[in-house]
């Protein structure tokens, strides 16, 4: 069943192949399990990626995925640093795939703590908890990658990385 | 320590425990402790002595695990599962037997004559 094409980063979407794919099944995991705001970001910044005539393969899309969550364990300054990324080369044109993540490594390195204070200086009342939340998917997201990796270990699958 | 356990229930296992990890509930293992998790929670299901069968549990086993999350509040013990454990499904029963009038004569003839019997002994 096709579900028409990602409005993010325009691959196809199709019913079947993400169910038959176990990279597009594990990639769904992942980003279902991040904090909306890091996923929404996390996804335009795969968009970046995506080979000018041809969808981004699901398997490359998860190791990309994989790669920039390990760049910082703070989800908050993450989320922040990989939109001001994605619209700053879509800003530029955008045209060509990005090769590396060194762009987002530098946006990085540049925002020190900026995502995490003004999470704290948000004057709402539940603003520690909301950091505790915004924080705890690392862990989450850790977790289910451990026990993808149990679950084809224990069917005998060979696994993608 | 969960030698015993076939790869399939310690994959639905996995699975199942998945579902329960990404609910965050109190009580939840830290990350790096979720495999060793598993596969105790698959030892403890070994332990209790069913005869697992892929194709009939593996299904009951997703079943439960899906009721579980729906119904606790904080990180489950591995007995909780049986809590929510679907029963097998039932096997196909034979049709009825087919009962010729003859036979049903011969049945009501021997009724009858061991009422006739039961009579005299009384």
């Amino acid at each position: 069943m096709m579900l028409g094409r990602c409005p993010v980063c325009h691959s196809h979407l199709s019913l079947e192949a993400i169910v038959q794919d176990d990279a597009a099944r594990e990639l769904l995991g992942v980003l279902s399990a991040l904090d909306a705001t890091l996923s929404r970001a996390l996804v335009g910044y795969l968009g970046l990626w995506r080979p000018a005539k041809q969808d981004l393969r699901w398997d490359r899309a998860l190791r990309l995925a994989r790669e920039a969550l390990a760049l910082s364990d703070d989800a908050a300054r993450l989320a922040l640093a990989l939109s001001e990324t994605t619209e700053a080369i879509r800003a530029k044109g955008g045209a060509t795939p990005i090769k590396s993540h060194g762009y987002l490594k530098r946006v990085l390195e540049g925002a020190p703590q900026a995502a995490g204070a003004v999470m704290v200086a948000q004057p709402a009342p539940h603003a520690s908890q909301r950091v505790d939340r915004i924080k705890a998917p690392s862990a989450t997201v850790d977790g289910v990658m451990r026990l993808e990796a149990l679950k084809r270990r224990a069917r005998g699958e060979v696994g993608h990385e | 320590m969960s030698d015993a356990a076939p790869g399939w229930l310690v994959a639905e296992v996995a699975e199942g425990i998945q579902r329960l990890l990404v609910l965050r509930l109190d009580g939840c293992p830290p990350a790096d402790a979720v495999e060793a998790v598993a596969l105790a929670w698959a030892d403890a299901l070994i332990v209790r002595g069913v005869a697992w069968d892929e194709a009939l549990d593996a299904p009951r086993l997703r079943e439960a695990f899906r009721r579980l999350a729906a119904h606790c509040t904080r990180w489950p013990a591995p007995a909780a599962i049986w809590e929510h454990m679907p029963a097998r499904p039932e096997q196909a029963k034979l049709p009825p037997p087919k009962v010729s009038d003859e036979d049903r004569k011969r049945a009501l003839r021997m009724l009858a004559e061991l009422r006739d019997k039961l009579r005299i002994t009384t």
